[in-house]
């Protein structure tokens, strides 16, 4: 039988255009119930702009940019179809034919200008406590660097400090890097490749001058971004020398050895933990983050979220969502935290500065969100 | 194909109810909202084509506005299409006549999980395994696990009368539903008795189920659900050919050892399917039998149901090859493992009595080789869903290389189709088992039910005198307009 020509041949949109295996995963799709918004669709929508039935325009791109580029669809797909990247080369087609959002050229013009979309401010050195002290000395020789990135500095500074104050006191010593310069993830996400490159490459030269051969992350979107968007995506290449590894492994390593001290909190609030955006697409150490939350607020009162672990499902602040499609971004975060209340929690933590962010700005049902990095250093001994 | 252009006034009366948000006209959805998981319009798109378009698409976020744009559509003569979650094989999603889409997607919500009497009350747009990951995390499961679970809704397990890979044991969609909330087309919602099992006179509840939209949409159900067994065993089994593995299966089924699945591949599919997607390379009918619940009683049953294969000459090939078709099961729907274009194919499965099902599958693979195996159609099989009279015949045609022409190869899968359904209705099966009637079998409907048909049409007509539901499926032509 030869009906299943040869695949290598097939491009995955042709694959996917058809097959609805992964429907129950897409956040997108589950928040808008459209399915016009749903794996399938956006690789029928391009193929139907290639056999010349639809065409790219303001209507067709509103589509192509709903999507999260959370890459669930992909880490649900047992023939691992790489259906997200596919969508990224499309925007970056719909934007080479000038018809994306015209968000996204604003969004171009900031990260160019500015390496970030949220202020009119270049990347600077760090400075703990929100720019209000003097920089902390660098170490001379650390080994290891912390990617604090346009969100942290500007969307989650106090996390930054945390994270750094925790560090430390499990005797790891790191040098913030990066602090206020885009990763080039939301670039790349929305077909902006120019700059996506352009934005990585400055990240690289910043880790290489660093020295460092350890790169700390604060969540899982810059593992993903170093790890994958950078040499399949983009085509840059990670120095070898440099490992990539989340804050919360480093902390949940020291918790679990005793070097890292945690006064519990009088806590009996039940509470989750939201995965951060783009967590299923990375190998993580899932329990880490858990036993961290688990050391202030206590095992006795977590509660899992449906759509946690492998299926996690972001909060919105992903793919350039809060820029190209704002009521899907707020649909999304809105879910996370009905998905939280129908637990039974009323406290939802996260690492991600971004997560954090966007969350916080939508508290409608009395759930509560909260900086694991944060909670942690309020409860360090000593 | 059409589109049915909706009058503006008709489409503001649309849009007062569920808002603009939830109406569209836009190009890109209408497209989208075209094809679904049948062969036909996937082809006509892929060769340029255009299948027929609904007008707009229509997502309502209660039952309150299902009833009113029932009664809208009504008044207007506006054909209606109800859509789940799309992925049904029969064209029964498709606009053929135009009119609109209601997508019930946005009826999403778990209504109640009551673990007393184990059942749930959902709406009937929610996600499948969504529905089913849900009742998980109270170590409960909805006992339906249909190879669509990712993307079907429950209503759209409900509508075609759908089988799960598990119905052996539990039964089929049809046999899980307690009651029904169905609005019907003049926007009258009605909930059926809230138990099944009852004499207080006839069961309408069943009108609804395998009706495809034709007689109304269901809005809400209640199903029956289960306690997560304390194990599941798996095993597989060769036998040397098909008619050995059916009397097995059958012998299972008479002494009512209560398996959970027993799938039986043809030889022709144990070569290539199982080879391909398992990476097993047998020769034989391979037979996969799988029984769960308590782990002593499960045992017990597994141990008889190996007394039968053995004493049938079946060599077990042990828990493995088992364990690792129920873990990838459905991969085998995973492109590229499932049958996509450029091939042409067509699941012209079936179901009868113990009786008669081999035969059926050898008159039909000798119909489809013998008709057109000179072009290249090859024909395989494999037995899955069974019950204690019989079992159903889950047989395929392939083509590789379908007719480049368009009309050439829907004129040539047409015929295809014709041979095997009046083979499989010539020697006393059903014309579908579990996939539904649709657009695909409309055609059949009249043989399949002979006398009793006009009895059918009567009640169509009774429910649907203006005949906007879901016109050209299930054999109910569009009424004049």
């Amino acid at each position: 039988m030869s009906a299943t020509p040869d695949q290598a041949a097939v491009p995955t949109t042709e694959n996917c255009r058809f097959c609805w295996m992964c429907r129950h995963v897409c956040p997108v799709g589950l928040v808008t119930s459209r399915e016009t918004l749903t794996p399938h669709a956006w690789a029928l929508t391009i193929e139907s702009v290639k056999r010349k039935q639809l065409t790219w325009n303001r209507e067709t791109a509103d589509v192509m940019f709903a999507c999260a580029d959370c890459g669930l669809c992909r880490s649900h797909c047992v023939t691992d179809q790489p259906l997200p990247d596919a969508i990224a080369e499309a925007r970056a087609e719909v934007v080479n034919r000038g018809v994306a959002p015209e968000v996204v050229a604003e969004i171009d013009r900031k990260l160019r200008a500015h390496a970030n979309p949220y202020v009119a401010e270049a990347p600077a050195p760090y400075s703990p406590g929100l720019k209000t002290r003097p920089p902390s000395p660098r170490p001379p020789s650390a080994g290891v660097a912390l990617f604090v990135g346009d969100t942290g500095h500007h969307l989650g500074a106090r996390s930054v400090d945390a994270a750094i104050k925790l560090l430390r006191a499990t005797g790891v010593e790191v040098v913030p890097i990066c602090s206020g310069r885009s990763s080039g993830l939301l670039a790349n996400s929305l077909g902006l490749k120019a700059t996506a490159e352009a934005l990585g490459r400055a990240v690289l030269e910043e880790v290489e001058a660093s020295g460092a051969k350890e790169l700390l992350v604060l969540a899982p979107a810059d593992r993903w971004t170093f790890e994958y968007v950078y040499p399949q995506r983009l085509g840059l290449r990670w120095p070898a020398t440099v490992v990539v590894r989340e804050a919360t492994e480093v902390l949940a390593g020291a918790l679990a050895e005793g070097r890292l001290k945690i006064e519990p909190g009088h806590h009996d609030a039940p509470y989750a933990y939201h995965d951060p955006c783009h967590s299923p697409r990375v190998a993580r150490e899932r329990p880490a983050p858990r036993a961290l939350v688990a050391s202030v607020l206590g095992a006795s009162s977590a509660r899992n979220l449906l759509w946690r672990e492998h299926r996690a499902h972001p909060c919105g602040a992903i793919g350039g969502l809060e820029f190209t499609s704002p009521a899907i971004a707020r649909q999304l975060a809105t879910a996370r935290l009905r998905d939280a209340s129908n637990v039974g929690a009323r406290v939802l933590v996260t690492e991600d500065p971004a997560c954090l962010a966007h969350l916080g700005g939508h508290q409608p049902n009395g759930v509560t969100v909260s900086s694991l990095y944060e909670l942690l250093a309020d409860r360090l001994r000593g | 194909m059409t589109d049915l252009a909706l009058r503006e006034e008709t489409l503001r009366q649309i849009e007062s109810v569920v808002g603009p948000a939830h109406v569209s006209t836009r190009e890109t959805d209408r497209l989208i909202y075209s094809v679904d998981a049948y062969w036909m319009p996937q082809m006509w798109l892929d060769r340029g084509g255009k299948p027929a378009q609904a007008a707009a698409i229509v997502s309502p976020g209660s039952v309150e506005e299902v009833s009113k744009l029932l009664a809208i559509a009504n008044a207007a003569r506006v054909p209606v299409v109800p859509w789940g979650g799309g992925s049904g094989t029969q064209g029964g999603a498709l606009p053929i006549h135009g009119g609109v889409i209601i997508d019930l997607k946005r009826l999403n919500r778990i209504v109640e999980i009551n673990e007393n009497s184990l059942f749930v009350t959902a709406q009937a747009g929610i996600n499948g395994t969504e529905l089913e990951w849900a009742l998980n995390e109270r170590g409960l499961t909805l006992p339906h696990y249909p190879a669509s679970a990712n993307c079907a809704t429950l209503g759209g397990y409900l509508a075609p009368r759908g089988s799960g890979t598990i119905s052996t044991k539990y039964g089929k969609a049809e046999d899980l539903v307690m009651s029904l909330e169905v609005v019907l087309p003049d926007g009258r919602v009605l909930r059926t008795p809230s138990v099944p099992n009852h004499a207080s006179g006839p069961d309408f509840m069943r009108l609804f189920l395998g009706s495809e939209g034709t007689f109304g949409i269901m809005t809400e159900a209640t199903m029956r659900i289960t306690r997560l067994p304390e194990t599941r065993l798996f095993r597989a089994v060769l036998f040397k050919d098909v008619a050995t593995g059916l009397e097995a299966g059958r012998r299972m089924m008479v002494d009512r050892l209560d398996p959970l699945v027993i799938r039986m591949y043809d030889p022709h599919s144990t070569g290539l399917l199982v080879k391909r997607v398992l990476g097993y390379e047998l020769s034989g009918a391979y037979m996969i039998i799988g029984f769960d619940g308590w782990r002593d009683i499960a045992a017990a049953q597994e141990t008889r149901a190996r007394a039968i294969c053995d004493a049938l000459g079946a060599r077990d090939l042990g828990r493995e090859p088992g364990e690792r078709w129920w873990n990838h099961r459905y991969d085998f729907y995973y492109p590229p493992h499932t049958l996509h274009l450029p091939a042409m194919y067509g699941t012209v499965e079936t179901v009868s009595t113990f009786d008669r099902i081999e035969a059926i599958y050898h008159a039909k693979k000798a119909a489809i080789v013998g008709e057109f195996g000179h072009l290249g159609v090859e024909y395989i099989g494999h037995f899955s869903h069974w019950f204690p009279w019989g079992a159903s015949l889950y047989d395929r045609f392939l083509l590789s290389s379908a007719p480049a022409d368009p009309m050439e190869a829907q004129a040539l899968h047409d015929r295809i189709w014709d041979v095997a359904v009046k083979t499989s209705l010539a020697h006393g099966g059903m014309i579908n088992e579990h996939h539904g009637v649709g657009l695909k079998l409309s055609r059949f409907m009249a043989a399949q039910y002979g006398s009793a048909w006009p009895l059918l049409e009567a009640i169509k007509r009774a429910i649907d005198p203006n005949g906007i539901m879901n016109p050209g499926k299930v054999g109910f032509e569009a009424a004049p307009r």
